[in-house]
């Protein structure tokens, strides 16, 4: 476990992914961040709760970049900011 | 020479965007809750302006439901900065009949806030609101541009953002209509931690670890107050908890911590796996768009 001191000395990451409709760059990206442990206990059992509610039987990490409404009812990521 | 750590970034980031809100608009405020988030915005604005006053008065949406030791940082820090302060009561906008009360355990004067914001922001022509909203706490805030547009009746369009290109920020509006800025909005809970650490902020002493007496709800210790009404089997017991947001006390859980000095509660945040919403605020538990659905109508 990093200790708050080393936490004090990251730097930040910029990523860029590129595709088309339904190539599976925002599901990547939750990956990416799954992977990489930066999603906390909740917002995990949030995702599990709502891709189980929209019928998948697995978790959709794409729902970590679609905060909104209209993003998920569509499936689709509207906006990054 | 050595680069800039990721707190110098941040930091000198929100004074980008401080001052470039005192440059394009007129009538600025800063909206202070008391809570950490206030507080760094506070010493931001200090570093942006001083010695200079702060461009802007700061403004408090006062439920009347906060925690006392609260409301007494608030006016003490404020007084000690020698900066106006407006304070918009949700009990006035309640006698005046703007707003219902709600009845019953689970009341909460959340929501009420929006009206009495919207109508503070009227009231005084107030054409900027700067708060310390970040993205890291809740999905509909993480969509929020840094200037984010409200129509003439305080609305917020997800579908109607306006783009916003590294560090150009658009101010423009027509009479009637304000934006919302957000100068803290890259910053994730543990920076500001480590922000409060590093510039030695005194916060309410709320935040460390305390002796109190709280009642069990929904898998979340509320403090015990006169503003929540418990049910029979919510019975009150003594345990050493601290809070990690500070809201109303109608919405805003403890958590058990022995943290009782800025040291211990970095060092708790660096290991904490539950995100501090999530943990503490019944308020985003409504619905899946809870965040948004309120964002849409005014909220902060």
């Amino acid at each position: 476990m990093a200790t708050s001191r080393e936490l004090l000395d990251t730097e930040l990451l910029r990523l860029v992914t590129a595709g088309s409709v339904d190539d599976g760059k925002s599901t990547l990206i939750g990956r990416l961040l799954y992977d990489t442990k930066q999603i906390l206990v909740d917002q995990l059992e949030h995702i599990e709760d709502a891709s189980r509610r929209r019928g998948h039987d697995y978790v959709d990490l794409a729902l970590l970049t679609d905060g909104l409404r209209a993003e998920r009812e569509q499936g689709i990521t509207i906006d990054v900011a | 020479m050595r680069a800039l750590s990721h707190l110098d970034v941040l930091e000198s980031e929100a004074i980008h965007i401080m001052r470039e809100v005192a440059a394009e608009r007129e009538r600025p405020v800063l909206l202070f809750s008391g809570g950490k988030d206030s507080i760094v915005m506070l010493r931001l604005a200090e570093k942006a302006f001083r010695p200079a006053k702060f461009p802007f008065p700061v403004m408090h949406v006062d439920t009347g439901h906060n925690f006392p030791e609260v409301i007494e940082y608030r006016d003490r820090r404020v007084a000690e900065l020698g900066e106006r302060l407006v304070v918009a009561s949700v009990q006035e906008s309640i006698d005046k009949g703007r707003v219902a009360e709600q009845t019953g355990p689970r009341a909460s004067r959340n929501q009420l806030q929006t009206t009495t914001l919207l109508d503070a922001i009227e009231a005084h022509g107030f054409d900027a609101a700067m708060g310390g909203a970040r993205r890291d706490e809740e999905r509909a805030r993480a969509k929020e541009r840094i200037f984010s547009f409200r129509d003439d009746f305080g609305q917020w369009n997800p579908r109607a953002q306006r783009p916003e290109l590294w560090n150009l920020y658009n101010a423009r509006i027509r009479k009637g209509e304000h934006i919302r800025v957000f100068p803290i909005s890259n910053w994730t809970e543990l920076d500001v931690w480590q922000y409060v650490a590093r510039e030695k902020l005194e916060l309410p002493s709320i935040y460390f670890a305390h002796q109190r007496d709280v009642f069990r709800r929904d898998g979340m210790l509320y403090a015990a107050s006169e503003f929540v009404e418990r049910l029979p089997d919510e019975v009150p017991f003594p345990a050493t908890v601290r809070f990690r947001t500070v809201g109303d006390m109608t919405c805003t859980g403890g958590v058990l911590s022995e943290a009782r000095s800025l040291e211990d509660v970095v060092d708790e945040i660096a290991a904490t796996n539950v995100t501090e919403r999530g943990e503490t605020r019944a308020d985003d538990r409504v619905s899946e768009a809870a965040m948004e659905d309120r964002k849409r109508v005014g909220y902060f």
